[in-house]
């Protein structure tokens, strides 16, 4: 396939994840303020990443570091969603988890920097763009882990749709059968193995998976509900993720490429302060 | 038949208590009392206590629906849920968004749903509150028809007036530092 054809499918199907995973976490916590990287899966996706470069560089430098990442990391991750569900369900002070999990982020960031810099003073390769995202080597290979991650979290939304919808009726629901359980299976699997699919893929997108959900549901398709925000809302924000690839790809300032998620950062962050400010009075920001 | 009886030590903070009723099939009790003696408290611990049973729950809370449905998109969403929507006067809003409902609608909106819901008790946090006198006069038919069928009502509330006849009441208070029941009668 062609390398512009494959790098641009690769960033649509990366920007839907992270809006339908981004969706996932702030319904089932029923707070907007959650995302991958308010409650460390983040942080997690790219410590795992780093160890697991140092240590593929240190004693199996024959192996694509990627693959045994994947390999070794993907069940490690769906274990971490499954005890995430079960640790947030019911959780009455959440605002203290999302604490932990900024904070535990903030400590990754440190670690990162540390890191860079003993890499540096050995004169090794840094894996620099796990910090901030782009698409520069995607491969067919990269593809098609995205893709059977997509076709996951579909697949599950078809199957727990109708209780994904009730559940978001909130207290109302708990009167009419919900099997809450799978739901919440479901939800932060999906979040767990989706975000390290990303980061393993093209490193970390942090804001997208806080401000996509936001912008779905009170900006595009506002009134189709759940459906607006989870199907034809996250393909726009996958839409508008390429399209900055793109621009990226298309731009490069002295011959260098800026990393997409260096944008996109910014963009979401810009956003979300404008979004907070403006929607306050107009509800925009949602009932959560 | 359901058999409750609570004797705990730290009931509220700094109140134990010594409650015990019982509830038979196709019955309903009404529990009240003054502001903060534990009313909500004690629904919390009958909920715990028969979890396994068949129970629709109207909670006191207001709606925390998470988007911003229509009436007509709920109704979509779960086959039967609007039932007795008419009865508060909610079957013609279709097209009203939730954040639009006044409280009254939001308050018929959520009873309505957990009296459709085909369960056999029905416990409810003041029903009443945000009705108005037409509304209350309906949950009460609505109440009586469900007895009827068999259906029952642990239900706490404020004002006992809206009620139908010949249902018992019981008052909870607090006698020596304990909170019992104090007083019962029927309606």
């Amino acid at each position: 396939m062609d390398y512009l054809v494959l790098r641009l499918l690769c960033s649509l199907i990366t920007g839907v994840i992270l809006s339908q995973t981004g969706s996932f976490i702030q319904l089932g916590t029923r707070n907007i303020l959650a995302s991958p990287s308010t409650l460390g899966f983040d942080g997690l996706a790219v410590l795992w990443c780093l160890v697991f470069h140092s240590l593929s560089l240190a004693f199996f430098p024959e192996y694509s570091s990627l693959l045994l990442s994947l390999i070794l990391g993907l069940p490690c991750f769906l274990i971490l969603g499954r005890v995430f569900a079960g640790f947030i369900k019911g959780q009455e002070r959440f605002e203290r988890v999302i604490l932990l999990g900024l904070t535990f982020n903030l400590f990754v960031g440190a670690i990162f920097s540390l890191w860079q810099f003993l890499f540096l003073a050995f004169n090794l390769p840094f894996p620099m763009e796990l910090w901030f995202g782009h698409f520069r080597f995607v491969s067919q290979e990269s593809f098609f882990y995205l893709a059977l991650m997509e076709v996951f979290i579909l697949g599950g939304y078809f199957w727990l749709k109708r209780d994904i919808a009730l559940f978001s009726l909130g207290s109302m629901a708990k009167n009419w059968r919900v099997r809450e359980k799978q739901l919440f299976l479901f939800f932060f699997c999906s979040v767990a193995v989706g975000t390290f699919v990303v980061v393993s893929l093209f490193g970390g997108f942090s804001f997208l998976g806080l401000i996509f959900p936001i912008i779905a549901r009170n900006l595009w398709f506002k009134s189709y509900g759940l459906k607006g925000e989870f199907l034809l809302g996250s393909l726009v924000n996958g839409l508008f993720l390429m399209l900055i690839d793109l621009l990226c790809y298309e731009s490069p300032i002295m011959g260098a490429e800026i990393p997409v998620g260096l944008i996109v950062t910014a963009v979401g962050a810009v956003s979300l302060i404008f979004l907070l400010w403006h929607g306050r009075g107009h509800g925009i920001i949602g009932k959560a | 038949m359901y058999k409750f009886d609570l004797k705990i030590p730290a009931f509220l903070p700094q109140n134990s208590c010594e409650i015990s009723f019982e509830l038979a099939q196709g019955s309903t009790l009404v529990v009240v009392g003054e502001n903060g003696i534990g009313k909500s408290t004690l629904l919390n611990h009958f909920l715990k206590k028969f979890e396994s049973k068949s129970i629709a729950f109207a909670e006191q809370k207001p709606l925390d629906i998470f988007y911003d449905y229509s009436l007509a998109q709920i109704r979509e969403l779960q086959s039967g849920i609007d039932t007795f929507w008419a009865d508060f006067d909610l079957s013609q809003k279709g097209d009203r968004r939730i954040s639009m409902l006044s409280g009254g609608e939001a308050q018929g909106l959520k009873l309505a749903s957990a009296l459709a819901s085909p369960k056999e008790l029905y416990v409810m946090d003041e029903p009443s509150q945000a009705l108005d006198h037409d509304k209350k006069k309906k949950l009460s038919q609505i109440i009586q028809k469900l007895m009827t069928d068999g259906k029952t009502f642990l239900i706490v509330e404020h004002d006992i007036n809206w009620l139908p006849k010949n249902i018992p009441v019981i008052k909870l208070g607090q006698a020596d530092g304990v909170i019992k029941v104090v007083d019962q009668w029927t309606t």
